[in-house]
């Protein structure tokens, strides 16, 4: 109940300052509209049904590449993880990846695949799949080593040592990069939609903004992201408050 | 991952990120040394990247027509030109007449001052032979276009709209990167929406002969102009007249001389010299599109094609016509007569 | 018939464990400054049901010669047979070598019940089984309340127990324990000495077990085996004939005493200088 309160009257204490801001500076809505007034343009971008369809893309486009990224990055990392050899050999590849700008992959992405979803869902995959893989190495190297000569000792095979010990042994810092990583694939939808699609959040802002001039529409669009980054986030930690038992 | 109380704070930062901003021209002004202390500092806001279609812009500042009438121009590139201007960011932009439509029926406080272009830029492109001439043929056919969104989407709604057509009777294929052209070089798409100065001759470079359909006398809608903010209009009206006049006389003098226009351009952005040719074919056909039907640049703004326009975006639904025409533009020109 | 003869005839009615014998073992550790050898040329013969417990300072390779035993590690030359068989070399995990460590070792996340019972998961025995065999083995050691308990929950001599539970969960014929109380307190440590020969005198196997106290060499053992200084081996061999069960108070008594100063005398003729052997702790 604590922490609910403290986030709510952190949210107050955001809006007020929000407001604040507008009035203090006087900037007209086109520019920085106030809260009051994205709240109303909120309310009517949901009657007319517009929020929600572009908001049911982006969130497919995170989620299928969050899995499709994480459970990736898991096994990878896991390999990397439990042989120093496939770490020599993967980690320039890996690392160059992580190193090209998604901004600039992206484009490309959409070209390779035919800009269908599959290009954006994988743009969301590559951008989560880093963070995750390399916690998951550092966590898997972290198990026991006493641990480990205790389970030989009872005859497990790399399989029961994986799956038994270093797997869970490496949960804690896999959640960390599962948090890290579900806010980055947010940011990889939306970079995404703008390489190449017809709708999504992403698609919405470049509407509102471009297209309809509709300021107050585009800060709707970015809340909603907000508020999907804040939701899977929570999400993450309340599965690592379940499933990670220290 | 930050502790949950700031990660509201950081989205604000995120919000304020997203907010409109400009970048400045990468070209070095060439200003004329002389007096630029008593020069009133003025900024212009064109889209995109510099071009050689904003050879008058490069001209007036070299070749001093700006500082003749007080104004030291600055320009700069952004993509919320109209946002900007309506806020007084910038005394100046470079606009479409549609977007502008569609911004003063949201509350946008810009005004339409003085027109660019005549004719309106945007067409249907295809190979030559099955461009259909009437839009009743779009039907059943896949069009090419970056967005649905911008005076590209508005031409073809217009176009389909004059026969009763909508966007539901053909299959649009978007390019968000603007690479319309691929798609109708490898057949993915029939037509593609493009302007007229600039699509057709990159599908001739590669070899495709190309026809145009053209909104002129299908669909009339104004061409991109000049803008500024209400607030600007009000306190200042010379100011906005000197600009636009200066920025005429240079795009008249390129009209009679598109050298001058390219070399003015060159010397501001030395990339655009890299192809000197290609950049002199862009130039002269813009230059048609200046001119329009009277031959040679005028700024006049024609309200008939204003007013078409107007009731054909209102048709479509871009706009609700809770804002009348009349306070959308104003003519800063003086007129002959 | 006398009690002690009683005692032997039902002993030996029961499976009795299996003998060990290491023949001529070497066992070599690559390092970066050439190989390091833990023991050289040991040679061991273990008899079945016996309580042999090895004694030596740190370093010395008592704990090379368990995991040798255990089918941890492979010798580098000679032979391990556990059995009177031909070729029975040792196999982790196969269930006739239980084997208890210093520290519990158990999983943290796992309850009590699931760390005993993880032989039998890791040899994926029917579920219904685990837990009976499990529950059985705790109550043995006398930790039947402890079930649900994590091992966080436990106390170092709950955790040990619980250790010495999942060794013996398989009965195997041969346990290994590898100072398996020395870090509790010596109240406890003769407590835990006690129980343990309990256990192995209801059910006899053979057990190895290391140690650096003497007393508690004493106090358990049939043999004791003085081990050499590192690459380790065999420095002598005392037989302890001493009646069982054996108490505590053992130390006192004259034979007991006598042996005590024998093993010790070993250690400081095979470990001079700083390396004498500590006392209890």
């Amino acid at each position: 109940m604590k922490r609910l309160t403290a986030t709510l009257f952190s949210l107050a204490a955001f809006l007020v300052a929000w407001k604040l801001l507008t009035v203090v500076t006087g900037t007209p809505d086109y520019i920085l509209p106030a809260p009051e007034v994205v709240a109303e343009r909120g309310l009517r971008a949901i009657g007319s049904g517009i929020l929600w369809e572009h908001t049911a893309v982006t969130l497919s486009e995170i989620l299928i590449g969050f899995a499709l990224g994480a459970v990736s990055a898991v096994a990878v990392g896991t390999a990397l993880g439990k042989s120093v050899v496939v770490e020599r050999v993967l980690s320039p590849y890996i690392v160059a990846a992580q190193s090209v700008p998604i901004l600039a992959l992206a484009p490309l992405l959409d070209i390779w695949f035919g800009g269908g979803l599959l290009a954006r869902v994988l743009v969301c995959a590559l951008i989560v799949f880093f963070p995750i893989a390399i916690a998951t190495m550092v966590g898997i190297r972290s198990a026991d080593p006493l641990l480990s000569e205790m389970l030989r000792s009872l005859g497990a095979t790399t399989g029961q040592l994986t799956a038994r010990l270093e797997i869970p042994s490496a949960l804690p810092v896999i959640f960390g990069g599962l948090r890290v990583g579900v806010t980055l694939a947010v940011i990889g939808a939306v970079v995404a939609e703008w390489a190449g699609a017809s709708s999504g959040l992403g698609v919405l802002i470049n509407i509102a903004d471009q297209g309809l001039f509709d300021t107050p529409l585009m800060f709707v669009a970015l809340a909603t992201l907000a508020i999907i980054g804040i939701t899977l986030h929570g999400l993450v930690v309340v599965a690592e408050r379940r499933l990670v038992l220290r | 991952m930050p502790p949950r109380h700031l990660v509201l704070p950081l989205i604000a930062l995120l919000l304020a990120a997203c907010m409109p901003t400009t970048s400045a021209s990468p070209s070095a002004s060439v200003l004329p040394s002389a007096s630029t202390a008593a020069l009133r500092p003025v900024t212009l806001l064109l889209g995109f990247r510099p071009d050689v279609q904003f050879a008058p812009f490069y001209l007036a500042r070299q070749a001093g027509y700006y500082a003749e009438v007080g104004l030291d121009v600055t320009i700069e590139h952004s993509t919320d030109v109209l946002l900007l201007v309506a806020d007084g960011r910038a005394e100046f932009g470079v606009a479409d007449a549609t977007d502008v439509m569609i911004a003063r029926t949201s509350g946008i406080p810009v005004k339409y001052i003085s027109t660019l272009y005549e004719r309106f830029p945007v067409a249907l492109i295809g190979p030559t032979g099955s461009v259909p001439s009437i839009p009743a043929e779009l039907a059943g056919l896949r069009i090419g276009t970056p967005g649905r969104f911008g005076s590209s989407w508005h031409a073809l709604l217009a176009l389909l709209d004059a026969d009763g057509l909508t966007a539901d009777d053909v299959t649009i294929r978007e390019y968000q990167q603007f690479n319309q052209v691929e798609g109708l070089l490898n057949g993915d798409v029939d037509l593609i929406t493009g302007f007229r100065n600039n699509e057709p001759l990159r599908l001739e470079a590669q070899g495709m002969s190309v026809e145009l359909l053209t909104v002129d006398e299908i669909a009339p809608l104004p061409g991109p102009g000049l803008i500024a903010g209400d607030e600007l209009l009000s306190s200042d009206p010379a100011l906005a007249t000197a600009f636009a006049t200066a920025t005429l006389r240079a795009q008249q003098a390129i009209a009679a001389d598109p050298q001058v226009g390219l070399n003015a351009a060159v010397a501001a952005v030395p990339a655009i010299g890299e192809d000197r040719e290609t950049a002199l074919a862009v130039l002269e056909a813009t230059i048609e599109l200046w001119g329009g039907s009277t031959g040679a640049p005028t700024g006049f703004i024609d309200v008939d094609v204003w007013a078409s326009g107007y009731e054909t975006l209102r048709r479509l639904g871009f706009i609700d016509g809770s804002v009348p025409l009349g306070e959308m533009l104003t003519e800063v020109l003086a007129t002959d007569d | 018939m006398t009690i002690e003869a009683a005692k032997e005839m039902s002993r030996a009615s029961m499976p009795a464990g299996l003998p060990v014998r290491l023949d001529d073992v070497s066992v070599a550790f690559p390092s970066a400054a050439g190989p390091l050898v833990a023991l050289r040329n040991l040679t061991l013969d273990i008899p079945a049901g016996s309580l042999t417990v090895v004694i030596g300072p740190n370093g010395c390779g008592k704990s090379t010669l368990l995991r040798v035993i255990a089918g941890l590690v492979a010798p580098t030359s000679g032979d391990v047979q556990l059995g009177e068989g031909a070729r029975d070399a040792p196999q982790a995990g196969d269930g006739r070598v239980g084997l208890a460590f210093q520290q519990p070792r158990l999983v943290p996340w796992l309850s009590t019940l699931e760390n005993v019972a993880l032989p039998l998961a890791l040899a994926r025995a029917p579920i219904a089984q685990r837990r009976g065999r499990a529950l059985e083995a705790l109550e043995r050691v006398g930790l039947a309340d402890a079930t649900g308990l994590r091992p966080a929950q436990l106390s170092g001599g709950m955790a040990q127990r619980a250790g010495l539970a999942r060794a013996l969960i398989t009965d195997p014929p041969v346990l290994l324990l590898d100072e398996p109380f020395s870090a509790l307190d010596a109240l406890t440590r003769e407590g835990f000495d006690g129980e343990l020969q309990s256990l192995w005198m209801d059910r006899p196997r053979t057990v190895v077990l290391v140690t650096h106290s003497v007393s508690e060499a004493v106090r358990m053992a049939d043999r004791i085996v003085v081990m050499t200084a590192r690459p380790g081996s065999v420095a002598r061999m005392i037989p302890v004939d001493l009646p069982r069960p054996r108490r505590a108070a053992l130390s006192g008594e004259p034979a007991a005493a006598a042996i005590d100063a024998t093993v010790r005398a070993t250690l400081a003729e095979v470990h001079p200088a700083d390396l004498t052997p500590w006392g209890d702790r």
